[in-house]
């Protein structure tokens, strides 16, 4: 090894942010207006005055030259207190941090914008708030401009712009600098799926000329992309340092381990207030998922579980059909749980796969499934009873009943593997061959 | 430990005069921006509030000393007290919500906080660099011009201290107190009464005028006419002095402790 790329091998493993055991607390003061002010007046019954939140508890950690470390967690997980004190805005409880080397926060854009300032007059204000020379913005001006590709608006006020012109702006400025690490708190959450890539590839640019990133995001499959090491917080501390895909998978992993818990406590009975459409005949007096017996808003998907639909009638009806349709907020997609045309999703009494049943007075209809398919996410359901006879020509008003929206839930994976795809439908496939083709 | 906090806390602000300076223009621009007067605003305020003070003094008061010299002569008076007065109690008006009112670049990015006061005391002194420009004019044209008009950098060099070091620890403490804007607004309007910038020696009698002298901001004022007008107050120069000097070093000393330590509390 020749003395050049011993040094250049030294610059890269050269540690930038040195983390150690660092502790934050923050005062909550039980009485928000006089609590400073009565802790500043009785210094010795301070303690009566407000209770410690540990935010930050004992972290420690190193960030090489040139990495890109991705930080993910829950809200309140202490990601932002952490690098806000790595940043210099924050004061240790406990600890030490050193950083070799100019810090660019980017935790919010758009601080001192002014509404009535024009694009040019801000890109010139924001640039220097985020450290640099006026002469620095200057040639670098037409650059910005060019990168938020807002060419035309330049001159005219900021307070007109959308808001995906004043987030591309801002960032543009923001990663104009040449900083030696920098710091991202959700920035690149905004601006259309071009301006996103655009400027992740200006991030790994930066990374590739020796600057340092600090990346934190909720969106793990942007984290994915641009980190090859993340580390996972929850509650204060980092329980996991290393490749992002693994870190990502312990991530779903807390969230599940999390939701489990919360699964059997946090029910959400269904929205009865709203008038049912159709003739009204029928009343759904209550609707819920069990699983394994107990009622919950959270199905896991390819596992067991089952719905239930309370109702009364005003009359004896020979034959009454009932229909589910489920939509996901998150891709919009509708499935039904129609019983008669998906034979044997209709369990218990009465005779699976056909129109039931219904006597005057209360009555109670489960669907039943030994393994939910459908794709994760938040759902809000419609159900509707009807005449189940063959002639029967279906429309809302000649329903039993037609209630939209009636009740909330959420299906999840246990399995982690499929964070970050958007909304992912498993399809159970019959059969699988394999041949070998000469 | 004293004069190397003065001395970091000063590096820093001349490390950061570019900001200083930018954002101060940034201020006056967003002040006067879509205001018919535009910059007018900035000088008009401090002559009106000197015609207002004028004609209270010497008419509603009735003072027999405001009306038996000049009235341009009372006049003058009270605009070179003005110019030394609107950029002190601007000042400590303005501190105690200099970091609050800038909470946003605070949180969220590395700001110099210790540069806050002195861009507010640059947008401040376009006001009373007009008042001083005014008085110069006037002074020139009645033939009343001083030689220790040349002595000018000195009370305002002063000046420049005092107000930095008191807007520091204003600045802090209001941070963290917030009442501390109103309390200091009701203080300046009060103390305007009891300052040399309306009232003279000759006008209110030697009891009266001791009660000024226990105005710490009266001997701002006094030093500053001493060299607009040519007078001498040695007593008012070593207290001006000394003030400055605690100011500064109370001042570096706060927002160097605490410049990181009051984001808790915004």
């Amino acid at each position: 090894m020749n003395i050049s790329s011993a040094r250049a091998a030294r610059h890269e493993t050269e540690v930038v942010v040195r983390v150690e055991h660092v502790t934050k607390r923050f005062k909550l003061y039980k009485n928000i207006r006089t609590g400073l002010v009565k802790e500043l007046l009785f210094p010795r019954r301070r303690s009566d005055f407000y209770k410690d939140f540990t935010a930050v508890s004992d972290v420690s950690l190193e960030v090489r030259r040139g990495e890109i470390v991705g930080i993910i967690g829950a809200n309140g997980a202490g990601k932002t207190t952490l690098l806000k004190m790595i940043a210099g805005l924050l004061p240790l409880d406990e600890g030490r941090i050193e950083v070799n080397g100019r810090v660019t926060a980017l935790l919010a854009l758009g601080v001192g914008v002014h509404p009535e300032f024009s694009g040019r007059e801000n890109v010139l204000y924001t640039g220097m708030l985020l450290g640099m020379r006026k002469q620095e913005v200057l040639t670098k001006m037409s650059e910005i401009i060019e990168f938020a590709e807002i060419r035309d608006f330049i001159e005219q006020p900021f307070r007109t712009y959308s808001s995906g012109m004043k987030a591309r702006l801002l960032f543009s400025v923001a990663m104009s600098i040449a900083p030696e690490i920098v710091i991202v708190d959700e920035a690149l959450a905004t601006g259309d799926m071009s301006f996103v890539q655009k400027s992740q590839a200006r991030i790994r640019q930066l990374c590739s000329s020796g600057a340092t990133v600090l990346f934190v995001s909720h969106n793990l499959r942007q984290v994915a992309e641009l980190c090859e090491r993340s580390i996972v917080m929850q509650r204060g501390r980092i329980v996991y340092d290393g490749p992002t895909d693994e870190a990502a998978a312990r991530y779903v992993e807390g969230v599940h381990a999390q939701r489990d818990l919360q699964l059997w406590q946090e029910t959400e009975p269904p929205d009865l207030r709203r008038r049912p459409l159709g003739t009204g005949e029928i009343h759904v007096d209550d609707i819920y998922f069990t699983v394994d017996g107990r009622r919950t808003n959270t199905v896991v998907i390819g596992e067991s579980c089952e719905l239930h639909v309370e109702y009364s009638s005003s009359r004896a009806l020979p034959s009454v059909q009932l229909c589910v349709e489920i939509r996901s907020a998150k891709s919009g997609v509708t499935y039904a749980f129609v019983p008669s045309t998906i034979p044997g999703l209709l369990s218990g009494r009465p005779e699976s796969g056909s129109p039931f049943r219904v006597t005057a007075g209360k009555g109670r209809v489960t669907i039943a499934f030994s393994r939910l398919v459908m794709g994760d996410g938040d759902y809000s359901c419609d159900v509707e009873m009807f005449d189940g006879s063959p002639d029967f020509n279906f429309s809302y008003d000649r329903c039993y009943c037609y209630y939209q929206r009636i009740l909330r839930f959420q299906a999840i994976y246990r399995e982690p593997r499929y964070f970050s795809r958007g909304t992912m439908t498993e399809i159970p496939v019959d059969d699988v061959r394999t041949e070998v083709l000469v | 430990m004293r004069p190397l906090t003065i001395r970091s806390t000063l590096t820093s602000i001349i490390r950061h005069r570019e900001l200083v300076w930018e954002m101060a223009v940034r201020d006056l621009k967003g002040m006067t921006k879509g205001a018919t007067l535009g910059y007018m605003w900035i000088l008009l305020r401090p002559l009106i509030q000197t015609a207002a003070y004028v004609v209270i003094v010497s008419y509603v008061f009735g003072s027999r000393s405001a009306r038996e010299g000049t009235t341009i002569a009372y006049v003058m008076y009270v605009l070179s007290g003005m110019i030394s007065w609107q950029m002190v109690s601007r000042a400590i008006e303005e501190a105690p919500t200099l970091i609050r009112n800038r909470m946003d670049l605070v949180k969220q990015v590395i700001y110099p906080v210790e540069t806050l006061p002195l861009t507010s005391l640059i947008v401040g002194s376009v006001g009373a660099a007009g008042s001083l420009i005014v008085f110069l004019s006037i002074s020139m044209l009645n033939g009343t011009m001083q030689l220790s008009w040349a002595l000018l950098p000195l009370p305002a060099g002063l000046l420049i201290c005092f107000t930095l070091g008191l807007s520091w620890c204003f600045m802090i403490a209001g941070t963290l107190v917030k009442d501390l804007r109103e309390i200091n607004g009701i203080m300046i309007g009060l103390l305007v009464y009891v300052s040399p910038v309306v009232v003279s020696e000759g006008m209110v009698g030697r009891e009266l005028w001791t009660v000024v002298q226990w105005n710490p901001l009266s001997h701002v004022v006094i030093c500053f006419r001493d060299v607009l007008q040519g007078e001498w107050h040695p007593v008012s120069w070593a207290i001006y002095v000394t003030m400055t000097a605690l100011a500064l070093a109370a001042g570096s000393a706060v927002v160097t402790r605490m410049k990181v330590a009051v984001n808790e509390y915004i």
